[in-house]
């Protein structure tokens, strides 16, 4: 191994060590290992053979570390984080604290298959297609006519667990490159690999190691030389050469995929190019700009302190724009408010095209002045700010701001601001006749605290497609009636109340007193006995468990960069860049700098040694 | 007969990218007549979320045919030229909880594995096993239709992924659907301009090399995709040899006829763009093979075009025997027989040799639960039209012994098709 690569070897293989269960320094219950916690909490009602719902968790510890032993392990840490366990009328309650310290202790029972761990090579959606393309050729090509439709995995579009290349995939990919060659080759000025004038061998190595995001192989080029020769001895000329080259290029898994290897001598190391990549389409959701690249092949981006320096200026440069139309807008769901549908004759508004488009805008300003600012991760639930148009601060009932497009308002009160007082939220988790508590309980949960609600069991019915009461039952009595049956009583117990308190949004988001002539009914209790009444007492709720917001913010943001689910084994790396975030003011910058310097980011799989691949190559 | 959008005798007018001609004009007239029969085709339309029984099961009429019943009135006209089967289920399908674990194996007949994750495993389809034995003789193998792209998330321990595809090409390998029309009418006309390429081959013989020497690169974890990549840059070589067999008496195509670009935002719109694809592609010979998944299983597609179906289709399909949920649920199936008369009619429209495109053809529309309130996987919906090229007689109503295999029918339509297989999945019997 190079000695200059050593330094930065071993800071990551300490915190990889230091992220092994049982082991947090500085924690109050550093002292008190899981197995403590687990007495302590647990097994007053979870022991011996008449523990409560079959589930002895000291049997967990001696059992042997079969599939069974991995199943009971995640049923409980999904309790956990769900704060069904330890019940609410439990004598000892866990603080913070001993809640993540408990779910450490069940995460390191989980084993996790080598598989799961390592990200799969992933496809450029069609946006990283555009915005490569555009700073790679100096094109614009509209890939929503040309290329097929992304596949949201995870909730990403660009994730390395999603549907493979297809036939009909390539296809349309290579009629993609045919197309930009040719107006690269007659556009004006040209990238000098389509400039007959440019000397091909240096124009062909410039390109291709841009295109490829590394440094190409002597073969990746020799056989570019090779077509280029091949397609002149054909007759034709020097310009359609290179064009065949471009397209070579442009068609190529080397430029369609980004994969990682790892370093030759450690395997298990993500390449400086490899981190360039990771961090750039990130941030900016492109190909890594010139002072990225340059850092990437001095061998910089080994630092974690370049790479987290370059991550504020490309956040600066970009004005965090990409990043909070690509990972917050995908997270919380924004990006579907575009094939969100209302009934237009009931919600006549819907007729205003530009209204979709609108609340997708305000959570994109959001997330990026977030980005940008360093600001608080926590704006997302409650801020004291809104990005308004003139249009949507009528719609929302707001004065109208000064200035056009797009501008920071100050908000009267806390009925708006964050994602839940959006029209966003309100239009992805309602129906096209009416809202949907369930859905507005389901999306808290599942998009705000990734706490996972399964999907409900076969014949649990559903409710009328329309709010209009029938036979004088409101909506709500129909759904009490429905939470009686015991199976269904669990989640809805925990989703419902969360849903009701953001009753007072209309399919639009608009504010409401009334549906039908009665009152909102925006009440609802929790399963620990906590009474939610609207919108602003659910932001404080939220508040009040901060640190499982911001530790979904870190899973989330895991996800994206690194482009595979999050699994048990990474729990403990994930709270601990939470707890960067939680110390740091909830600013965006502590949790971000966290991430690059967590083993997740700079290894390709984060629990194995340095030296080993992860799998034969 | 309804117009399409595009025609294909518009298609075939003004000047545009030149395109093969088509099976009959280049081919038959110069073959003995004996041979002259148009090749088969085969088809099979696929309607999500069940259909209430009492509105579909039509009566027996007293020549063995069937009297329309509420949902199948649409296809009134047509009922001496379709055959609607009872009984017919994939028993390995009962045990499968949602709606997943019915559509991904309705045309292989398996079992699939319960998982959300990728470690998918499913059977072969059969247009899949068809496309793999006689896919080589057309342009393009296959066509994969839909309208709906897949969120893969899970939902009662299934990926949602099983319940977008239909064509299996192995257990582990969905061959994904294409939801954009004009991408799919680029696809089928692109062969032409393909083959007048000079330096498209060269082209794609240095990606081939990339992909080869990347994947020696590549961990296991990523051998699955660049083995995918590599058949996918071989799924075009073939197509272009395809091509090239058929240089001669190219025809013109009117590029402006095309579907416009992107998802149509209006569903209806969408369904008859497919349709017209389908009987475009199936008469220009680019393909014989199609399915067409008209909506992803578990859709809550609301259906404001149909009065009274303002909510979603999955919401009405558990309509917990209440009246105001039935009579959407209805309609909105009836609605689906609807669109799928106007394919009828579209291939009806097409003469070829003595008969027309739809005697030459099988064309099918089921759904992979009868009542879509209980998951129910007997007694599926199941209708075929078209005479298979003469094999097949029409206008029946063939009542099957209860749980009789729906392979059955998929074995007896893959020996019309001309694959010699002796059985399918759960069947080793046909239906004809």
């Amino acid at each position: 191994m190079h000695a200059a690569v050593v330094a930065g070897l071993a800071s990551a293989a300490l915190s990889q060590q230091a992220a092994l269960p049982e082991a947090r320094e500085g924690s109050p219950t550093a002292l008190a290992s899981g197995h403590d916690l687990v007495e302590r909490h647990c097994v007053e009602c979870h022991t011996g053979e008449n523990a409560e719902g079959q589930f002895d968790v000291e049997a967990l510890w001696a059992a042997a570390p079969d599939d069974e032993r991995a199943r009971r392990a995640r049923l409980a840490l999904q309790r956990v984080r769900s704060r069904t366990m330890p019940p609410p009328d439990a004598d000892v309650q866990p603080d913070a604290a001993a809640r993540r310290g408990l779910f450490e202790a069940f995460a390191a029972l989980v084993p996790s298959a080598p598989g799961e761990r390592i990200a799969r090579a992933r496809r450029l959606s069609r946006d990283a297609y555009v915005r490569t393309v555009r700073d790679l050729c100096g094109v614009d090509f509209d890939a929503r006519e040309a290329l097929p439709e992304d596949v949201r995995v995870h909730g990403f579009d660009d994730l390395g667990d999603g549907p493979g290349v297809a036939a009909a995939d390539f296809e349309a990919w290579f009629d993609a490159a045919t197309a930009i060659a040719e107006r690269m080759c007659t556009a004006d000025p040209k990238v000098s690999v389509v400039d007959p004038a440019a000397d091909f061998d240096a124009a062909l190595r410039a390109f291709v190691r841009r295109a490829f995001r590394r440094v190409p192989t002597t073969e990746e080029l020799a056989s570019r030389t090779a077509l280029r020769e091949r397609v002149r001895t054909t007759g034709a000329d020097e310009a359609a050469a290179r064009a065949a080259v471009v397209r070579s290029v442009l068609a190529s898994p080397a430029f369609l995929l980004r994969t990682e290897a790892g370093e030759v001598e450690a395997p298990n190391r993500l390449t400086p190019h490899e981190l360039a990549v990771r961090l750039s389409y990130l941030l900016t959701g492109t190909m890594p700009d010139a002072e990225l690249a340059a850092a990437a092949d001095g061998g910089a981006l080994r630092e974690v302190a370049a790479l987290q320096d370059h991550a504020r200026r490309l956040l600066a440069k970009d004005g965090g724009r990409t990043f909070g139309a690509r990972f917050v807008a995908q997270w919380l769901r924004a990006v579907d408010v575009l094939a969100a549908n209302a009934d237009f004759r009931r919600y006549p508004e819907i007729w205003n095209h530009g209204l979709r488009p609108a609340f997708l805008e305000e959570i994109v300003q959001l997330g990026a002045e977030i980005a940008r600012e360093n600001g608080s991760v926590l704006w997302l639930v409650d801020c004291d700010h809104a990005w308004l148009d003139a249009r949507l601060a009528s719609h929302y009932g707001l004065p109208k701001p000064s200035g056009d497009g797009f501008v920071r308002v100050s908000l009267p009160d806390r009925r708006r601001g964050g994602v839940l007082g959006s029209g966003a939220m309100a239009m992805v988790s309602s129906f096209p006749l009416r809202t949907s508590p369930v859905l507005r309980g389901r999306y808290v949960l599942d998009q705000l605290l990734l706490a996972n609600v399964p999907p409900p069991p076969p014949g649990a019915g559903s409710l009328p497609p329309d709010d209009v009461p029938v036979d004088g039952a409101s909506l709500r009595a129909q759904l009490e009636r429905h939470r009686r049956d015991a199976k269904c009583a669990s989640c809805h117990a925990s989703m419902d109340p969360l849903g009701f308190a953001l009753e007072s949004y209309d399919v639009l988001g608009r504010w409401r007193d009334e549906v039908h002539g009665q009152p909102v009914d925006r009440t609802g209790e929790l399963p620990d006995g906590t009474t939610l009444d609207g919108p602003v007492a659910l932001k404080d709720e939220l508040l009040r468990r901060e640190d499982e917001f911001v530790h979904a913010f870190a899973s989330q943001l895991a996800t994206f960069a690194i482009g595979r689910a999050m699994v048990p084994a990474d729990e403990p790396e994930l709270l601990r860049i939470a707890d960067a975030c939680l110390a740091g003011e909830h600013r965006f910058l502590p949790l971000l700098d966290a991430l690059l310097a967590s083993p997740l980011f700079s290894l390709r799989d984060p629990w194995l040694p340095l030296r080993e691949s992860g799998g034969p190559r | 007969m309804r117009l399409p959008r595009f025609g294909r005798r518009a298609l075939l007018r003004g000047a545009g990218a030149a395109m093969a001609l088509p099976f009959l004009e280049s081919v038959h007239a110069r073959l003995p007549k004996a041979l002259r029969a148009p090749p088969v085709r085969m088809a099979v339309v696929v309607m999500p979320n069940g259909a209430l029984p009492w509105a579909w099961r039509p009566e027996s009429d007293e020549q063995g045919g069937w009297k329309p019943s509420y949902a199948l009135e649409p296809l009134a006209a047509r009922n001496q030229e379709v055959t609607v089967f009872r009984h017919l289920c994939n028993r390995n399908s009962f045990e499968g909880d949602g709606h997943y674990a019915k559509v991904a194996p309705l045309l292989t007949g398996c079992a699939i594995r319960r998982t959300g994750g990728r470690d998918l495993w499913n059977g072969v389809s059969m247009d899949q096993l068809a496309a793999q034995h006689r896919g080589g003789e057309t342009l393009l193998p296959s066509l994969e239709l839909g309208c709906d792209p897949i969120y893969p998330v899970e939902d009662m321990g299934y990926s949602s992924v099983y319940g977008g595809n239909l064509a299996w090409s192995a257990p582990d390998r969905p061959v994904g659907k294409q939801i954009v029309p004009r991408l799919v009418f680029d696809r089928l006309f692109r062969s032409a301009t393909l083959r007048t390429d000079p330096t498209r081959q060269s082209v794609l013989d240095a990606v081939a090399d990339d992909a080869a020497r990347l994947r020696a690169r590549l961990p296991r974890s990523d051998q699955d995709v660049l083995a995918q990549f590599t058949d996918s840059v071989r799924a075009l070589e073939l197509r272009i040899a395809a091509a090239e067999r058929r240089m001669e008496g190219a025809v013109q195509v009117d590029s402006a006829k095309a579907p416009p670009p992107g998802v149509p935002q209006d569903y209806p719109t969408h369904v008859a763009l497919m349709f017209d694809l389908m009987a475009l592609a199936f008469a220009t010979d680019a393909t014989r093979i199609a399915t067409f998944l008209m909506a992803n299983e578990v859709s809550g597609r609301p259906f404001p075009f149909v009065e009274g179906c303002d909510g979603g289709f999955h919401e009405y399909s558990h309509h917990e025997n209440k009246d105001e949920k039935k009579e959407p649920y209805r309609r909105i199936t009836r609605w689906h027989v609807a669109q799928f008369a106007t394919l009828l009619d579209r291939l009806a429209g097409v003469r070829e040799g003595d008969g027309t495109l739809l005697d030459a053809s099988m064309v099918v529309f089921a759904s992979p639960m009868s009542d879509g309130n209980a998951h129910d996987p007997h007694d599926l919906p199941v209708l075929l039209a078209g005479r298979g090229g003469g094999a097949i007689p029409q206008g029946r109503l063939v009542r099957s012994p209860r749980d009789t295999p729906l392979c059955s029918l998929w074995l007896s339509m893959l020996r019309t098709f001309g694959v010699a297989v002796d059985r399918f999945g759960d069947a080793e019997q046909g239906l004809f």
